[in-house]
């Protein structure tokens, strides 16, 4: 709610609600409108008795009227300056109007016009109220005929009385009240509005005690428009005079006529005639000679125009930054922090920051050569958007698009647009990023367009906005308005989640993309159609994160220029101006240690500055000191924090952060003064804060690690980093293995952490500091966790598949790994030359045979298959022969025999070895003769078993194949084993018959007849059949 | 009115049995199921179970009692002197009913290989 002008504002909305109702053609101006020009206007309406042949019909609160309902009952009444009064009828009426009309009629209907008692002004009140209120005070009129009457008898009364001469009187008292409003001082505001809150709390205590149950909707609504109340209440000692006068001139009833009689507090009796239309309009013309007839009083109220015009708009300038704090005021009260005074607002309220945003190319703070680079890029568009290839388009495009991307891109496109359509400009917050695209944008002739990505997150809100904006193929030419350009802010606070249309990034990539591939086709516009043109604007992504995840894909595709900070020197200059602007004297060089400060954050730095300037008269080192403002908040990244580490400070490099400010601030000033020492032990502190700040020591420690031994620092007797690493690192250890395994208690151990790191500093550091090419983000600990993960699962799965159970029980990890893999590959690794079976002789048959049967103990087996060039080899598996060597290097000696033909005799024999032994098996257990099969000598056996070489060639032929060899030897193998024979005897004897006779009937070739299952159930449906059918 | 002789010869009797099947009995050999020797093996299992053997399958199955015994005959062509006369070539009593889904013989076989070697 506007104090002051509301007041106006409201009573006039009653206003031409009357008026409307009453003659519905006078005026032309809707209720809304005349509201609208009154927040503006108020006061030249009110003020001037000349306009008022426009709207004339007048029942206003600081003209001769004041619609005063009394809800506030005789207490209220009684008291002397009566501040709810007058408003309260006002505040009544927005919170009816936006019913129906006939109930706002309804309202009015009950109305009577009355004389206020106070004021001798003639009043508006309403039934209810007189009821309510004192009636004995009041003399009512008859009461209307319809509801249309009653509001036509208020507007006669208020045009009577307005035309009476006393009206120019009347008004300009009331325009001193207005006036008083407007010059109402903040201070005298403030305790308006405590009286009012005095008022609401003890309003507040008799609702309890259900006194006023019935008006309590409109003590409410009073309690907000009490600041208001409040003020035109001074009204009422402006229009004393007013009183008698009216006493004097209405005493008697008019000659003729129709007249309204009222009575004041003093029980006098008024009569106020009523005027048909025409009465006005004679009244009108009488009004204008008596100005000029009556000179006492016109003289006067000129003169109090004069000066209210003069003070009019300073009045309404200081009203408005008033009407700021008086809403403070109420919203508090709304919060019911009642006694809360709110803090005053500076006359120029504007925040530096805007005032002082960059306005033109040349404001830029930023780093000039982005400038220009950004510029350049907006100017390839010039063809495309304007149609005109700019003199700076043609000497730069070159060099611009060589150093963008190489490869003549330009004129391959038919607009000739730049090769990549989406620029993304990155770099920390407060840089002048969203500044630097907006610059530059109208600098090139583009009307901004900008959307903020975290706001509207959807992509098929922002769809649209981006395509009504980009597609606009003639909107932006034609005419005299400029074409869009858009700005897509906080890009990287897109969502990444899938919507309909996909997300908003890959929506962007691909209206780049799409574009791309149009640029070639001529026909594409038609082909595509109107769902998506050509990308002919040119769109400007700003994030703070480049490398956000989000935005991985519109990396690719955007051209990428990173925003850095300005040097503080040239940030300096600027806040010096901005300084000087606004006639704060400044301190050189504290404005230099501001920018220090905030880390070329110009946001941030006007911000504080504007700050202290509100606290301290001068800016300097020592007022920027001593508020403990302005700065960052920062966390640093991991790579900032290592940087750190490895340079030596010098004097001059030493920028003070925070927490350094903080921690020896008072006692040193600045990184300046004090000598080498001072800026080692404050760089320390700056180190070991960051260390802190971080919380992420083990990580860090290994980023040292890793690259401490890559860094140029001085140790030429190497003593400096052994040293190192036997105290201070492997004390990192030490403590760091302690903390892991007992997290919770060694929560003191923790604080050492950070200082093996300072160790490393002290060490290891150059003035050069770090470049980032030399360092690699420590990946080692997860690479040595993963290779450990893989490792173990080998271990574990021969360690599964060992033979013996004993072997299996006692087997642990760690003794597998360290005495059981080396030797077993040892033992696995015979020498043997010959791949051909039939060329075996002795000893190697014997190495054969032990290597065989070892990997059947253990489970291993050599599997084929492609390697990376598509040749088929033997991979041993469980793959073994990884836990031994390194991993990028070829083993120091072969494991197994390393040749194809080798290994793939190799698992030729093992597979006819695990058959034959399946075999065994299965036939041996049931009966006794599983005793002459173990008494085979493994000689005669392995004889036996190499002694067959149409087997063997067989599947050598076909190593995958072994149930087609099978089958196919499968008579030479019962010849030979002759247990077969046995083992079908047996179980044919033992056994069922049947069993034997299935094993025997083990089809030896692919049978031409089979059995086709029906799976799930049957849809046979049972019908009787005649024997006919079938016969 | 003629009459319909049936012959009942115990002698002569042979052994029928019926099968059920979920399923059906496919072959690519040129001419179909008809005309075939041999086309599997159906085995009577000591439990009382029958399973039937065709190519690289096993059905398993069970026998199941027949509610009305089926009588098979053939039929005698009329000669001059007798009418019709049917003879009563089996009498079955019960089916082999394979409803289960079948295993391959051999992959069971070739299955148990990495177990067994343990």
């Amino acid at each position: 709610m506007q104090p002051g002008s509301s007041a106006f504002g409201e009573s006039f909305l009653t206003n031409s609600l009357l008026q409307s109702s009453a003659k519905p053609a006078s005026t032309a101006a809707s209720a809304l409108d005349q509201l609208g020009a009154t927040r503006s206007g108020a006061q030249r309406a009110d003020v001037f008795p000349d306009t008022y042949d426009e709207d004339d019909d007048y029942i206003g609160g600081s003209n001769g009227l004041t619609l005063l309902p009394t809800a506030q009952d005789s207490d209220d009444s009684d008291d002397e300056d009566n501040p709810i009064g007058n408003s309260k009828l006002l505040s009544l009426l927005p919170n009816r109007l936006p019913a129906a009309n006939k109930s706002s009629f309804g309202m009015f209907a009950d109305a009577r016009v009355v004389c206020d008692p106070h004021t001798g002004q003639a009043v508006l009140r309403s039934n209810a109220e007189l009821d309510f209120a004192d009636t004995d005070d009041y003399q009512i009129d008859s009461a209307p005929v319809s509801e249309l009457d009653a509001v036509k008898e208020g507007v006669e009364v208020a045009n009577f009385i307005k035309h009476r001469s006393i009206a120019d009187e009347v008004n300009a008292k009331a325009r001193l009240a207005a006036h008083s409003i407007a010059v109402f001082t903040p201070d005298e505001r403030y305790r308006a509005y405590q009286t009012a809150i005095d008022r609401k709390a003890q309003f507040d205590d008799d609702l309890a005690t259900g006194k006023r149950q019935k008006h309590s909707h409109d003590n409410s609504t009073s309690a907000m428009s009490n600041p208001i109340a409040s003020s035109s209440s001074t009204g009422k000692y402006a229009s004393g005079s007013a009183f008698s006068y009216l006493e004097s001139r209405y005493s008697l009833p008019p000659d003729s006529g129709d007249f309204i009689t009222s009575r004041n507090s003093r029980g006098k009796s008024l009569y106020f005639a009523l005027r048909s239309d025409i009465d006005v309009s004679k009244q009108m013309d009488r009004i204008a000679t008596l100005k000029g007839e009556d000179r006492m009083s016109s003289s006067q109220v000129n003169r109090v125009v004069a000066d209210i015009e003069s003070e009019l708009d300073t009045a309404q300038a200081m009203r408005a930054s008033e009407m700021e704090m008086v809403e403070m005021l109420e919203m508090s009260a709304i919060d019911s922090q009642s006694n809360e005074r709110a803090p005053a607002v500076v006359a120029d309220s504007r925040l530096w920051v805007d005032k002082y945003r960059a306005r033109t190319f040349l404001d830029l703070v930023s780093d000039e050569r982005t400038n220009r680079a950004v510029m350049q890029w907006l100017k390839e568009w010039d063809y495309c958007v304007f149609g005109r290839e700019s003199a700076v388009t043609k000497r730069q495009a070159a060099p611009a698009t060589q150093r963008a991307e190489p490869g003549k891109a330009e004129n391959t496109d038919k607009w000739k647009r730049p090769q990549r359509r989406i620029l993304l400009l990155s770099g920390p917050p407060g840089l002048g990023k969203t500044t630097l695209a907006h610059v530059v944008a109208r600098q090139a002739g583009y009307a901004t367009v900008e959307i903020n990505a975290s706001d509207d997150r959807t992509a098929g809100k922002i769809k649209d906005r981006v395509l009504g904006v980009t597609q606009t193929h003639s909107v932006g030419l034609t005419g005299e308005t400029r074409p869009q350009l858009l700005i897509i802010d906080e890009v990287d606070g897109a969502s990444a989640a899938q919507s309909a249309q996909g997300d908003f990034i890959s929506m962007l990539v691909k209206l780049a993309a799409n574009a791309d591939e149009k640029s070639g086709g001529l026909t594409s516009k038609k082909r595509r159609g109107g769902d998506q043109g050509p990308l002919l604007r040119p769109i400007i992504c700003i994030c703070n994160n480049v490398y956000a995840p989000v935005l991985r894909p519109l990396r690719q595709v955007a051209q990428c220029y990173n925003v850095s900070p300005p040097t503080s020197a040239r940030l300096a200059k600027r806040l010096e101006e901005v300084c000087e602007a606004e006639g704060v004297p400044a301190d050189a060089w504290g404005l230099v240690e501001l920018a220090k400060q905030n880390e070329g954050d110009i946001r941030s730095c006007l911000n504080s500055l504007q700050m202290i300037s509100a606290r301290a008269s001068k800016i300097d080192s020592e007022s920027l000191r001593s508020s403990a403002i302005g700065v960052k908040d920062v966390q640093r990244s991991l790579f900032s924090i290592w940087a750190m580490i490895f340079t030596r400070p010098d004097s001059s490099s030493l920028t003070l952060s925070r927490s350094s400010r903080s921690s020896l601030g008072k006692r040193d000033s600045s990184g300046r003064v004090g000598g080498k020492a001072s800026v080692d032990r404050d760089y320390a502190k700056l180190i070991l804060d960051s260390i802190r700040s971080s919380g992420e020591q083990d990580r860090l420690m290994q980023g040292c690690f890793e690259n401490y031994l890559r860094m140029e620092f001085r140790d030429l007797t190497h003593t400096k980093v052994s040293s190192l690493c036997s105290d201070w690192l492997e004390f990192y250890d030490i403590v760091d293995t302690t903390c892991r395994k007992n997290p919770s208690g060694s929560e003191s151990l923790y604080a050492y952490l950070d200082f093996p790191l300072l160790a490393i500093h002290r060490t290891c550091s150059t003035p050069m500091g770090l470049s980032r090419s030399d360092f690699e983000y420590p990946h080692s600990e997860f690479e040595a966790f993963q290779g450990r993960q893989v490792a173990l699962g080998i271990i574990q799965s021969l360690m599964s598949s060992a033979s013996s159970a004993r072997t299996r029980s006692t087997l642990t990890v760690n003794v597998a790994a360290v005495g059981l893999i080396d030797y077993l590959l040892r033992i696995l690794s015979p020498q043997l030359v010959t791949s051909n079976k039939h060329l075996l002789k002795g000893e190697e048959y014997d190495r054969l045979y032990r290597l065989v049967e070892v990997m059947n103990a253990w489970q291993l087996s050599l599997v084929q298959n492609k390697d990376a060039n598509g040749q088929f080899v033997y991979r041993l598996e469980p793959p073994i022969d990884r836990l031994y060597g390194f991993p990028s290097q070829r083993p120091l000696r072969p494991i197994m025999p390393m040749r194809y033909p080798v290994r793939q005799l190799i698992s030729q024999e093992l597979e006819r070895l695990r058959l034959a032994r399946l075999a065994a098996k299965s036939s041996h257990v049931p009966d006794g003769e599983a005793v002459d099969a173990k008494e085979l000598s493994k000689r005669d056996y392995l004889t036996k078993l190499f002694a067959d070489p149409m087997a063997s060639s067989a599947t050598a032929q076909k190593p995958k194949r072994i149930d087609d060899s099978e089958d196919e030897e499968e008579p030479v193998v019962k010849d030979f084993f002759g247990r077969i024979v046995t083992k079908n005897k047996s179980v044919a004897s033992s056994g069922s018959p049947a069993k034997g006779a299935k094993k025997a009937s083990i089809p030896t070739e692919r049978s031409r007849e089979w059995f086709h299952f029906f799976e799930g159930f049957s849809n046979a449906v049972r019908k009787p059949t005649q024997v006919k059918e079938l016969l | 009115m003629s009459q319909i002789e049936f012959v009942y010869d115990r002698a002569k009797q042979r052994e029928f049995c019926l099968i059920e099947t979920q399923g059906s009995l496919e072959t690519d050999r040129a001419g179909g199921l008809r005309g075939q020797q041999r086309f599997g093996q159906i085995e009577r299992l000591a439990d009382g179970k029958v399973q039937m053997l065709i190519g690289v399958h096993r059905v398993p199955g069970s026998v199941v009692p027949l509610k009305k015994p089926l009588a098979v005959l053939v039929k005698q062509p009329a000669d001059e002197n007798d009418s019709t006369i049917y003879e009563i070539e089996a009498i079955i009593k019960e089916k082999f009913m394979f409803k289960m889904r079948p295993d391959v013989i051999l992959q069971q076989e070739l299955a148990k290989l990495p177990s067994a070697a343990t």
